[in-house]
């Protein structure tokens, strides 16, 4: 295995990781820096609505995600961790399509029926559809970011 | 090759706006419009030419830039507006409270605003990865 692979899955993992860890960091400073917990949150603010009846709380104050934003990273997370277990790094080859789509459901029905107002969900049932979404994913987009970057690499490369 | 390169810039722009836009309307989409961003740049491209995953790569990567910048302009002005308000509105609701405690909400409220400014980057930085990934996903799963 080509080693650029192992050392660009490191960079990709090492990201994802301060990423996750800031999900703990925002509630773990409220306390005790609150202009630093403040700021972490609102980089979050970015890409989750951080609604607290729909958070998850850790040291007395809600986590940085909501509960399915928090499943679907924790699935990322334990899937990046397992994907050089189960699959070669230079293997680039993605499952069959259907897979993800069969993953994502039940994340979308219970996202769209609570959009729609016809029910209500729970923080259990959200963590549990964003893992599986957020696991299964990541044996499709982290073959196609190493591959990218990979490209990427060669092709500036050749350019300089 | 200019007009390749125009047709990625408007792909690229319009995946962009609609990604942005998408991020600041009050419903808990979280990452998904960014998501979106990179796979509409995708899908405009691929309409046009034929494309490697670089390219998608590339365009989703940009897409996710504007609508990262301009999620975070429209978030911002909300917010801007909406503090003092929010601020006013919860001390009318709560006349007991003395000045201190009206000090301590709007000392928190102005603290959030000024963290809110500075994540400009972060806005920009997590929009252009998950643009990235929307452009390459559809890319390859459409194929």
């Amino acid at each position: 295995m080509e080693k650029k692979i192992l050392y660009i899955y490191f960079f990709l993992f090492s990201l994802f990781l301060i990423f996750y860890t800031g999900i703990f960091l925002a509630p773990y400073l409220y306390d005790k820096n609150r202009f630093l917990s403040l700021l972490i949150y609102s980089v979050y603010s970015s890409i989750c609505h951080q609604l607290p009846e729909r958070s998850y709380y850790i040291f007395n104050h809600k986590m940085g995600v909501c509960a399915r934003c928090f499943g679907i990273y924790t699935g990322a997370l334990v899937g990046m961790i397992l994907y050089p277990l189960v699959r070669r790094l230079d293997n680039f080859k993605i499952p069959n399509r259907y897979y993800l789509i069969l993953a994502l459901i039940p994340m979308g029905i219970d996202g769209i029926t609570q959009l729609l107002g016809l029910r209500e969900s729970f923080n259990e049932l959200r963590f549990v559809t964003g893992f599986i979404g957020g696991f299964v994913s990541i044996f499709y987009i982290l073959p196609l970011l190493l591959k990218s970057l990979r490209e990427l690499i060669k092709y500036r490369s050749t350019l300089y | 090759m200019g007009h390749k390169r125009d047709g990625m810039a408007k792909a690229v722009l319009i995946g962009g706006v609609v990604g942005g836009l998408l991020s600041s309307l009050p419903f808990p989409t979280c990452i998904l419009p960014y998501f979106l961003s990179g796979v509409i740049s995708a899908y405009l491209m691929s309409r046009e030419f034929s494309r490697s995953n670089v390219d998608y790569l590339i365009a989703g990567t940009l897409s996710g830039v504007i609508a990262g910048f301009l999620s975070w302009c429209l978030d911002t002005v909300i917010l801007l507006t909406a503090v003092p308000s929010l601020v006013k509105t919860y001390i009318d609701i709560n006349p007991s409270m003395g000045d201190h405690f009206m000090e301590l909400v709007y000392m928190e409220g102005v603290m959030a605003v000024n963290a809110y400014k500075m994540n400009i980057p972060f806005y920009v930085i997590l929009g252009a990865i998950s643009g990235a990934i929307g452009g390459i996903l559809y890319g390859k799963l459409r194929r």
